[in-house]
């Protein structure tokens, strides 16, 4: 509005200026007609008078050296040919002298200037007046469109700073000006992924807090039965207990913690890694729980992949699929592990000889919380979904099928680290 | 007092199954739906305890089933579900009391007590026949105004007995009463726990109907 304005009022001063000048350009035209007149036709010496008494509007011609007593301007004999602007008994002029004529005479055409600069003033304001009369019209015509235009977005703006932020309703795509339509749609698909993400959020809070009930009424019952036991052996087995209740505890939050730090975690470095050394690594950690359950826990098939990614996550993938596998396998089930390159991915797959999961269960055990329906399978049901994310922030994606023999098989596919997809993609 | 717990959770299900034995129940331990519906069907309970998160069929599902099968017995859900609705839910479809978890031992003893009570239209915490009284909360018993404390099968086997006087309770009865599945029952237990007493209340506070069982006077 304000550079309009500004620059509206230089265009009225430029022209006003062109004006002023092309006035003064003008009147010296004027000077130099009467000039040729008076050199062709009326020797000696006149003045024009436009109205009778305004002696201002005059232009006195007369003759240089000239003795007469009617010469009106004391003029210098010996003013150069040409235009130009003298100084006569404190007034300025703006004299014309023409060259001599036949009888050596030289006529002088003289104006006072500053009758020219009030003529050229009234032309320039002619020209200011109208321009400036125009631009405060518009600004407010301008205004007033506008505002009636925007009032519709107006109302937008109020109905966005009412929203409260547990209650996001979409704003209305009816009387909207089109050309902010795309924009409210915008605003809309934002609103309705953030109200999204809110419902997971509150859902995954509500159910954290659930979750944490059952191990803290275990853990309140079991210090409870503590007081009434009446021997010194059984306490000792209900302290125990009561351990164990503690322990899952633990556990629970731990993967709460590592859940929520994944997924308030910005920054990935990601460094080559060797998706064998994460995995040998894991398995040799987790062998003596396997081995203590009776479990034959070993490699089926290995070949060397590297992918990129953060070591310690991809490790907890790792972890986490084969202690699944671990507690759901029957005492004496082998557990299987392969990793091998196809088709430019690195797949890393685990499969046991347990129960598995019910077909139409099988998406859905990786959300987080989640417990079967048919078996009680062991754990907080944190698991998978903490693999869920980390797949998701390294690029790759995790599947769960049931074995055709029985038991469930766990892959995870990443991009192999020097793929041309792999170089293309950055961690979320 | 024989319990049935349904509920999925080992520690948890541990934990008040060891409780309530310590306070003299027998209890059966199922640890899924299916489950508790079939042992429901087949024996008597004085009460069942009934989680909702189950394996295989759902609380509220056992519930409906069970109250449609016009099995009256009492049952107190026991869940970590705390919103209104479930609870306005559970309490509908048949459930005699709502405990939330984490709950403590003390308070689900309580309400044990009080809907045992209320079954057998007590106004308080004391059973009476006309010899003997027997308060359920503090498990002593009281004859002639000397009171005497029990032993947790002592008192599990007079309340059995005191619930219902003036009728003949035989040995089989008894003992269901007094052991849980995995316990083992000693073949003259019952003898052994009604001699005791008899030594602390009177050999009159208990009679043998010969070949029938025991009862107390009404």
């Amino acid at each position: 509005m304000l550079t309009s304005l500004v620059l509206v009022l230089v265009t009225g001063l430029v022209s006003a200026a062109l004006a002023f000048f092309e006035a003064r350009q003008l009147q010296d035209r004027m000077l130099r007609e009467i000039g040729n007149l008076a050199s062709t036709g009326m020797p000696g010496e006149f003045s024009f008078q436009r109205r009778r008494n305004l002696e201002e509007e005059s232009i006195i011609v007369q003759v240089l050296n000239s003795q007469r007593e009617s010469a009106k301007l004391s003029l210098p004999a010996d003013l150069a040919e040409g235009l130009q602007t003298i100084r006569l008994a404190g007034e300025e002029w703006r004299v014309l002298v023409l060259p001599p004529d036949s009888f050596g005479q030289r006529l002088a055409i003289a104006q006072q200037t500053e009758l020219r600069d009030n003529v050229a003033w009234a032309s320039s304001l002619n020209v200011l007046f109208p321009v400036l009369t125009l631009v405060v019209l518009m600004l407010v015509v301008i205004h007033f469109i506008l505002r009636i235009r925007l009032q519709p977005l107006k109302t937008l703006a109020d109905r966005l700073d009412q929203q409260e932020v547990t209650r996001l309703t979409p704003l209305p795509a009816k009387d909207v000006p089109e050309e902010i339509a795309p924009f409210v749609a915008s605003i809309n698909t934002l609103m309705d992924r953030t109200r999204l993400a809110m419902q997971q959020q509150q859902r995954f809070i509500a159910d954290a807090a659930h979750e944490l009930r059952t191990p803290i009424t275990a853990l309140s019952l079991l210090s409870e039965n503590l007081d009434h036991a009446r021997s010194e052996s059984e306490r000792r087995e209900r302290q125990s207990m009561l351990q164990q209740g503690l322990d899952r505890i633990s556990d629970l939050i731990v993967q709460l913690l590592d859940l929520s730090r994944l997924q308030s975690d910005t920054e990935n470095p990601t460094t080559a890694i060797s998706l064998n050394r994460v995995v040998v690594e894991v398995i040799s950690d987790l062998y003596p729980l396997a081995e203590s359950a009776q479990l034959d826990l070993g490699v089926e098939r290995q070949e060397p992949v590297t992918v990129m990614g953060q070591e310690g996550r991809l490790g907890q993938l790792v972890r986490n699929a084969i202690d699944n596998a671990i507690r759901n396998s029957p005492r004496g089930a082998s557990i299987d592990v392969s990793i091998f390159a196809e088709a430019g991915d690195a797949v890393f797959c685990v499969n046991d000889n347990g129960t598995g999961i019910p077909e139409d269960e099988l998406q859905m055990v990786m959300e987080p919380f989640y417990r079967t329906r048919e078996t009680a399978r062991p754990g907080n049901g944190l698991g998978l979904a903490i693999c869920e994310e980390i797949a998701q922030r390294h690029g790759g994606t995790i599947s769960l099928s049931n074995r055709p023999g029985g038991g469930l098989r766990f892959s995870y596919r990443q991009r192999l680290a020097g793929s041309d997809a792999t170089n293309a993609q950055t961690l979320r | 007092m024989r319990i049935l717990l349904v509920e999925d959770d080992s520690l948890i299900g541990g934990a008040i199954e060891r409780a309530l034995r310590d306070a003299a129940h027998a209890v059966d331990w199922v640890r899924d739906g299916v489950g508790a519906l079939a042992v429901a069907a087949n024996e008597d309970y004085a009460l069942v305890l009934l989680d909702l998160g189950l394996p295989k069929k759902d609380g509220i599902e056992v519930l409906r089933e069970l109250r449609r099968n016009k099995l009256g017995v009492p049952i107190i859900i026991i869940t970590a579900r705390d919103a209104v609705e479930e609870r306005i839910r559970g309490l509908d479809y048949g459930a005699d009391d709502y405990l939330i978890k984490p709950f403590s031992i003390g308070e689900l003893e309580a309400r044990i007590r009080a809907l045992v009570r209320r079954k057998h239209g007590m106004v308080d915490a004391v059973l009476r026949s006309r010899l003997l009284s027997l308060n359920t909360a503090t498990r002593e018993a009281t004859r002639d105004s000397k009171t005497q404390m029990l032993s947790a099968r002592e008192y599990a086997l007079l309340q059995a007995l005191m619930l219902r006087p003036g009728s003949i309770i035989s040995r089989d009865e008894l003992e269901e009463q007094i052991y849980g599945w995995n316990e083992e029952v000693a073949s003259n237990a019952v003898e052994f726990l009604i001699h005791g007493l008899r030594k602390k209340l009177g050999k009159d506070a208990i009679k043998n109907v010969r070949g029938l069982g025991w009862m107390v006077n009404r």
